[in-house]
């Protein structure tokens, strides 16, 4: 059954102090939809990613996310929606130096206070051996690749079940070869967990493997109304 | 968010601090010691303030000679090696002859290996409370008993010797060493007693040259041994060298230069029979100009308000740089906050909530402040674990 993960409407944000400005008339992304956001630098990608996870608040406009409204929700609640029904994977990895990895993939579900007994574990240990790092659950980050780094925050993002996959250039602090590896495995998890994936990317030639591309710098109607205002 | 969350971010507090081990040891380490400082060193004050009043407050009495009475007491107490003039043991006689008080003479001239050897008799030891453990006390001259501490740091014991220390390498007029033969051993009296040697009066006076024992004099057998005859008497040279060791057999020869009742002592205790008893003696010893009477008690109250005064005024400066070693400690908990801004921010965009991520940074806070403390506490319970005598030496007194 198709329904409805992200519904943007009438979306208007700006940072203050900046002349930054986002405009999106309407966006939305179905389940188990693979989403690729393109745009030139600053045009607001990551910024999108954050308004749809409750991270920034929109000045004006509504975001639903994984059918909650999130205007109509405190700081707290948003919190406890991105814990538990948003993954996240970043360009950074961002993974806690002082974890191993196999507490770095259970780190969302202890922070929602989820009990971690024997079945989450053995979930974690078989994403992680879906992702090829079964056998380094016991490392920390700094003993590990970028690339295995990245299967780590993988694994971290899905396994809280999602409903909603963020990544944002998730291959773009490795090399082609592991960028495509990784790549991989993040569709083939958003698809085993039947989450959407929602992924900001500058690289134009893995743009087929995605159900449908947006492009902010076109949807952004502050940016198109400057390009033409500065046209004119 | 729930208990379980709580719990997971205060595990991920501790794992922080195992990661940054180094970090971690020493921000405890400084916290102990800023906190342990100040408490250790006012335990010590306590307790050594304690202990020294202890020695005086049990002796209710000192007569010496005119002069400084912290010294008197001082050499006469903890056999510290202060000068003292002496006065005749004639005193003692007298004293007793009053029927107001006991009087303990003591004699504190001289030193064997490093320890202090003190003349007395064998009153001293009823009083003190110090009972061998092995052997027995001296019966005659050139018999002494040691203190547990010198037994056990010197690894003598009954059956051995021990040689007194010459007053000075080019004192060619003192006394000669005197090998002392060990008779007992006292037992552990966690006082300055433990580090004593202790002889009989006639012994130290031996050790000090007021008298010795040597071969008889004879013009027939040696006419370079006499120097002289005088009231029929033999007057000997000084070719003829004492003994440096008394045994029973030699006993006989030892004599004295003069009267017992004029020879040296460095200090008496006195043990009024009542305090109505200590107040007519104290009495009659202030109108004598070649005495003087002290109360230990007094007088070491007097020290200790000017000696631990300025222990007072160290507790305080420990505690100003504990507080200045807490606020840097501070600094670097908070600077080491903004380090972990990445940590922080990830956490807020996985969702980790704010009380969860106040848990992550109180826990560790926590962790640290109990180790410290704890540490603190074992370094002040260690303190109260040391003898009255190192607690002493390390207040100083």
């Amino acid at each position: 059954m198709c329904s409805r993960v992200i519904e943007v409407e009438q979306l208007r944000f700006a940072y203050p102090g900046t002349p930054f400005r986002l405009e999106l008339n309407h966006i939305s992304v179905s389940n188990e939809e693979n989403v690729a956001v393109i745009g030139p630098s600053g045009c607001g990608k990551s910024t999108l990613l954050d308004l749809i996870a409750g991270i920034q608040i929109p000045t004006h406009g509504t975001i639903r996310t994984a059918g909650q409204n999130l205007a109509s929700l405190t700081a707290a609640n948003r919190r406890e929606l991105r814990l538990r029904k948003i993954g996240f994977v970043f360009q950074d990895f961002r993974l806690l130096e002082y974890l191993s990895v196999l507490d770095s993939i259970l780190l969302p579900l202890k922070l929602s206070g989820q009990r971690i007994d024997r079945t989450i574990k053995k979930r974690a240990y078989e994403l992680a051996e879906r992702a090829g790092i079964n056998a380094l659950l016991d490392r920390r980050p700094a003993r590990l690749s970028h690339g295995e780094r990245q299967r780590a925050a993988i694994c971290r993002a899905l396994l809280g079940a999602p409903e909603l996959v963020l990544a944002d250039e998730p291959t773009g602090n490795l090399d082609p070869a592991t960028g495509k590896a990784i790549l991989d495995l993040l569709f083939e998890q958003a698809r085993e967990a039947k989450a959407a994936l929602v992924m900001i990317t500058h690289e134009h030639a893995i743009l087929p493997q995605f159900d449908r591309v947006i492009d902010i710098g076109t949807e952004n109607q502050a940016v198109a109304n400057s390009v033409g205002g500065d046209a004119s | 968010m729930t208990l379980r969350a709580h719990q997971h971010a205060t595990g991920l507090a501790w794992r922080h601090l195992c990661y940054h081990k180094t970090r971690s040891t020493i921000i405890v380490l400084a916290l102990a010691v800023s906190i342990a400082l100040p408490l250790v060193m006012q335990s010590l004050i306590t307790r050594g303030e304690e202990a020294t009043l202890a020695r005086s407050t049990e002796t209710p009495w000192l007569l010496g000679a005119p002069g400084g009475g912290v010294d008197l007491v001082l050499g006469a107490l903890w056999f510290l090696p202060e000068q003292l003039a002496s006065i005749p043991m004639g005193e003692v006689e007298a004293i007793h002859e009053t029927g107001l008080a006991t009087a303990i003479p003591l004699s504190l001239t001289a030193t064997a290996s490093r320890y202090p050897v003190v003349g007395t008799d064998i009153e001293y030891f009823r009083f003190r409370g110090l009972k061998t453990t092995t052997g027995r006390t001296f019966v005659m001259p050139g018999e002494c008993v040691l203190g547990h501490q010198v037994a056990e740091s010197t690894g003598l014991s009954s059956g051995d010797t021990i040689l007194t220390d010459p007053k000075g390498l080019f004192d060619i007029g003192g006394g000669y060493p005197l090998r002392l033969r060990i008779t007992g051993v006292f037992g552990p009296n966690e006082s300055p007693d433990d580090s004593a040697v202790f002889c009989d009066l006639r012994t130290s006076w031996i050790i000090a040259g007021h008298g010795h024992a040597h071969k008889a004099v004879s013009t027939s057998t040696d006419p370079n041994a006499v120097m002289g005859i005088q009231d029929g008497r033999s007057i000997a040279s000084s070719a003829v060298t004492p003994y440096t060791e008394l045994t029973p057999e030699r006993l006989d020869s030892v004599h004295f230069h003069g009267a017992l009742e004029s020879l040296p002592l460095e200090a008496i205790i006195l043990l009024p029979q009542s305090d109505k008893s200590g107040t007519i003696l104290a009495g009659k010893i202030d109108r004598n100009d070649d005495l003087k009477l002290v109360s230990p008690t007094r007088m070491i109250r007097e020290v200790l308000d000017r000696v631990f005064r300025i222990g007072s005024l160290l507790a305080g400066v420990l505690t100003a740089t504990g507080i200045a070693t807490l606020s840097v400690v501070a600094l670097v908990l908070v600077l080491s906050i903004r380090l972990r801004r990445d940590e922080l921010e990830t956490l807020r965009r996985i969702g980790a909530s704010r009380s969860a991520t106040a848990t992550l940074l109180l826990s560790e806070v926590c962790f640290l402040a109990i180790f410290a403390v704890a540490l603190a506490l074992l370094a002040v319970w260690a303190s109260t674990a040391l003898p009255p005598d190192l607690v002493l030496r390390l207040a100083g007194s």
